[in-house]
């Protein structure tokens, strides 16, 4: 078990590794104002710990997304992340709440019901077509909207680009897993490591052709996915900040339309 | 007291010039937008040699891309300490490598048609949404950045779920000539130049 020993030599040195940036001096405004929004002052770790995740996705992940995307046409791909994203719709809905964005909220609520039901277990995507969009939500979003700031960025093993505070959410979301506080016993606990399992396969096989193109394209690809992610991030809290205003519905704006004609 | 009058009542009617003047170059930059996007399908999709197909867009690209603006854009606060030749490098390298990547995907867009969903002010410009649908790939939104500050509207970005290529961009280069030792901006001309020599040997 090669990488398992690779694994264990890498937790080994995680504390030698953590060595950290040298801010530039005062006497250089531009690039300490560059320093302090990039806001990495772990780079040269997290550096390393992208590297390696890289040599490890090299082996794992990637042949393993590659045979996913092989073995399966777009539309059976599709499907499965339907079926995973509608078993994260309760934990949507719930930090849809905590945010007190009750219309982005019933678009969940609305999402989870006519997909399970119309859309067979969430097979198809069915609410999307019928005026309730899919949005993120999840812990890290809750925190950002009630004020909290991202931190430092981070590279981690497994988790990718991230911030203390996503990180944070992440704990919170899967310690908030449903099927958790339905029982425990093997059957959970297969389930539980099912749903992991595809669900990791099958986001890194959908975003692979972006994640290729982005080590092809890029000159420093650690950069750019750092600002990536960030952007990513700030646009999804923004959508939840600004919540889904209210709209007339289309049932009511029908006649007026009619008569105008 | 006739010109508190007027200036009470020029505020309004400024206000309403302003909100018409951005309404105008609302519709003209989503105009523009499905003039470009129609004019770049047409070519994909058309006849002719790869080459040539290569030459028609190479011309939009020049012409509806504000090159110069975003490759200055990208050097963001290197541009000031950049020398006249470093600048001039700069921006030829930037417009190869914009107009190489743009022919690069000719064949990925074959068939592809979009639909323009709305156009708004956006930071003094105006962001045109598109959703582009292609057979055989899930359908891609995408937000193009059209600038009238030339006076003739032109691109200045393209913003995908919520992130931005110049900004992207900026980053990466920054994170080169920081890395480069010591805030040189030859060292990004240097890996510029290395990228297109290896995009050219590939393509």
């Amino acid at each position: 078990m090669r990488l398992f020993r690779l694994l264990f030599a890498f937790a080994l040195s995680l504390p030698m590794l953590a060595a950290c940036a040298t801010p530039p001096p005062a006497s250089q405004p531009e690039a300490l104002a560059d320093y302090r929004e990039t806001n990495d002052p772990l780079e040269p770790t997290n550096r390393i710990i992208y590297e390696v995740s890289n040599d490890v996705a090299d082996v794992t992940l990637s042949p393993a997304a590659r045979a996913y995307r092989w073995a399966l046409p777009e539309g059976v791909r599709n499907s499965v992340s339907n079926v995973l994203s509608n078993l994260g719709s309760p934990i949507r809905f719930g930090n849809d709440m905590l945010q007190f964005k009750s219309r982005r909220a019933g678009d969940t609520l609305m999402r989870f019901v006519i997909n399970s039901t119309v859309g067979l277990g969430g097979i198809f995507d069915v609410a999307s077509g019928w005026g309730y969009p899919d949005h993120a939500s999840d812990f890290g979003m809750t925190l950002a909207v009630w004020g909290s700031p991202p931190g430092p960025y981070l590279f981690l093993p497994l988790l990718g680009p991230t911030d203390p505070r996503d990180v944070a959410g992440f704990a919170a979301d899967t310690a908030a897993n449903p099927v958790r506080a339905m029982g425990s016993g093997p059957g959970f606990t297969v389930f539980n490591w099912l749903t992991l399992g595809t669900t990791t396969i099958s986001e890194y096989a959908d975003n692979l052709p972006a994640i290729n193109e982005v080590k092809r394209t890029a000159l420093d690809p650690y950069a750019t996915f750092r600002s990536l992610y960030r952007q990513h991030r700030q646009a999804q809290i923004a959508a939840a900040k600004k919540g889904r205003p209210a709209t007339i519905p289309v049932w009511f704006s029908l006649p007026t339309k009619q008569q105008s004609e | 007291m006739p010109t508190r009058r007027s200036l009470f009542l020029s505020v309004p009617l400024i206000l309403v010039g302003a909100a018409a003047l951005a309404a105008d170059e609302a519709s003209a930059a989503s105009d523009f937008v499905r003039q470009t996007g129609d004019a770049i399908l047409n070519i994909v999709n058309g006849s002719g040699t790869m080459a040539e197909k290569r030459t028609q867009l190479t011309a939009i690209v020049n012409n509806a891309v504000d090159v110069d603006g975003i490759g200055r854009f990208e050097l963001g606060r290197f541009w000031p300490i950049a020398t006249p030749e470093q600048r001039q490098t700069f921006l030829s390298l930037f417009r190869q490598y914009l107009v190489f990547n743009v022919t690069g995907r000719l064949g990925q867009y074959k068939g592809s048609n979009f639909t323009i969903d709305r156009s708004e002010p956006l930071n003094g410009d105006i962001a045109v949404s598109t959703t582009i649908h292609t057979p055989g790939q899930p359908t891609a939104d995408m937000q193009w950045i059209v600038s009238f500050a030339s006076g003739k509207p032109q691109i200045v970005d393209l913003v995908a779920e919520g992130t931005s290529m110049r900004v992207t961009q900026r980053s990466d280069y920054a994170s080169v000539i920081t890395r480069g030792g010591g805030e040189n901006v030859q060292a990004l001309i240097d890996a510029l130049r290395q990228q297109l020599s290896r995009m050219q040997g590939s393509g």
